[in-house]
């Protein structure tokens, strides 16, 4: 179970550029998307699509692996506008990430709240802290476990729990 | 940011892209179904907050982007640049100006939010445009001894400039042809240099834009100045320019001094020599040598086509991209949470894994991992 009283198969999971490229990266892609129901925004979709081809050994993200998401959001202008006014530091955050956290806000908003969010940057996580959605974050090491997928080779720190978790407490003691 | 800074930059921009395009305040308001001017010129006065609804819809009317009200990463209808360069198109000398203004802005977003306020107290020179070539080199010296800019001031000025003056020194890649450039932005003053340049041509581009920012106010710069500055009538700014760096960066005791040391050693070698520890280009030495009335055009012209020795005590490399302060302004911020590493590189223009190396290379490397 990802989310109190709401069954795994029916928890959206909202990914970012750098966790489908991790996931890709270290193999476990197929495991998280096929046994989650994940979803993204375009934005995150086609920055992992572009990815970042000049470094050495970089394993791309094809279409083929971006098909295994479930469902790509567009975001219209007026839900990032609407997070921006709501959240002051959304600049800080790449164009990926701010659709993704504006998504989410727009969810938040009309109600629905079965969803977390996976990202692996400090900015995210202090966003999640301030928006009060710091029970909504996990780790992609995180659902790799749930679905009992291996990575290799292993993940980065910051797609671990132990770092989440660390990272997170920290923002919540307003440090 | 505060609700208030965030509606105040709205505010700024709203009137200023509304100028840019040459739309009445009166005009906007009626195209955003205002039933009159107040309220719109309420939300530019930063007395109302914008609803998210009117934003879009003011954006879409100015044909704008929302982040074009939203982004402090952005300057917008602020920030003046002078550019030294040589044939370079328009197209081009606009895309690294959008790429300087991301960097400068960036910079002073970050300062904001650590709590660093801009500089108010300015400096600048008493030099105008019917001032002499020979008041512009007494400005120079004047400068060099207050700000004790020693026997190499080439080492010294990039600090100096940084302490004494306020101003951020950005190292670049700029296309070819775009040799530096300085900008005036209220608070913050800013110099690029292409590093790619020789070290002699770096040194000269610093004085050079340097002078401009003391001048600015009484003589602003074209918006793009040519690298060779010939002696002609309507080029008299720049001429001042080039006495000036010429005259900061070899100070007329410095050089004197070097000279009485001189001995028997043969001139071309000596000439060589002394640019490189100076850290500028032969040539400058040399017509700075004939300004002091220490050698003849005659020499110079002779002495052009003899070979240049390797130059010892020259600062060898390249140097790193933008600045250590820059960089660690943007690593802090990257570590704090207030500007996530893929925001960062695209800000700076770089990849995740170029970032991690710079940050590192400057002395302040990331917690992240970065696959390289």
């Amino acid at each position: 179970m990802l989310l109190d009283g709401v069954a795994r198969k029916d928890t959206v999971v909202l990914v970012d550029t750098n966790v489908v490229m991790e996931a890709v990266r270290t193999r476990c892609w197929n495991a998280v998307s096929g046994g989650l129901c994940v979803e993204t925004v375009e934005e995150c979709r086609d920055e992992a699509l572009r990815g970042d081809r000049g470094r050495p050994g970089y394993l791309p993200v094809s279409e083929q692996d971006l098909a295994r998401i479930r469902r790509v959001h567009p975001v219209t202008p007026l839900e990032r506008a609407t997070f921006a006014l709501a959240y002051l530091n959304a600049s800080g955050m790449d164009p990926g990430e701010r659709d993704l956290f504006a998504h989410a806000y727009a969810r938040a908003a009309r109600g629905d709240s079965v969803w977390i969010v996976c990202s692996a940057d400090k900015a995210c996580v202090n966003a999640a802290v301030a928006l009060g959605w710091h029970e909504r974050m996990r780790s992609l090491g995180a659902l790799a476990a749930a679905v009992g997928a291996n990575s290799d080779p292993p993940l980065g720190r910051q797609f671990g729990e132990p770092w989440l978790s660390e990272v997170r407490t920290r923002y919540l003691l307003g440090a | 940011m505060s609700v208030q800074t965030q509606q105040d930059q709205i505010a700024r921009r709203i009137r200023a892209l509304r100028d840019e395009k040459n739309v009445t305040q009166a005009a906007l308001a009626w195209e955003l179904g205002f039933n009159d001017r107040q309220t719109l010129a309420a939300i530019e006065a930063g007395e109302r907050r914008i609803t998210p609804e009117e934003l879009v819809r003011v954006a879409d009317a100015l044909q704008v982007d929302v982040d074009a009200f939203l982004d402090p990463f952005l300057l917008i209808g602020e920030g003046a640049f002078s550019f030294r360069a040589r044939e370079v198109e328009e197209a081009t000398l606009s895309a690294f100006e959008a790429q300087a203004r991301r960097w400068i802005a960036t910079y002073r977003e970050l300062g904001h939010q650590s709590g660093s306020e801009p500089r108010r107290l300015g400096q600048k020179l008493e030099l105008y445009p019917w001032s002499s070539f020979e008041d512009a080199e007494a400005a120079a010296a004047l400068l060099w001894r207050a700000w004790e800019l020693g026997e190499v001031p080439a080492d010294r000025l990039e600090e100096a400039i940084e302490t004494q003056l306020g101003a951020l020194v950005l190292y670049v890649d700029a296309a070819e042809g775009i040799s530096g450039a300085a900008s005036q932005l209220p608070g913050l003053n800013t110099i690029l240099v292409n590093r790619r340049e020789t070290q002699g041509r770096r040194s000269f581009d610093l004085a050079h834009e340097l002078f401009h920012l003391l001048t600015w106010d009484a003589m602003p710069p074209k918006r793009v100045e040519p690298l060779e500055v010939k002696p002609t009538k309507g080029n008299r700014v720049e001429q001042m320019a080039e006495s000036f760096a010429a005259a900061l960066l070899m100070p007329a005791p410095v050089v004197a001094a070097r000279w009485e040391a001189r001995g028997g050693e043969d001139l071309p070698l000596w000439v060589s020599r002394a640019a490189a520890r100076l850290r500028v280009s032969v040539p400058a030495l040399q017509w700075r040598l004939v300004n002091l009335g220490l050698i003849s055009k005659a020499q110079v012209q002779a002495m052009g086509a003899a070979p240049r020795p390797v130059t010892p005590g020259a600062k060898p490399g390249l140097p790193l991209l933008f600045s250590r302060r820059f960089v660690e302004r943007v690593s802090n911020a990257v570590e704090a949470g207030r500007l996530s590493l893929r925001r960062a590189a695209g800000l700076l223009g770089l990849s995740l894994a170029e970032l991690a190396d710079l940050c590192a290379a400057h002395g302040h490397p990331l917690s992240y991992d970065v696959p390289g």
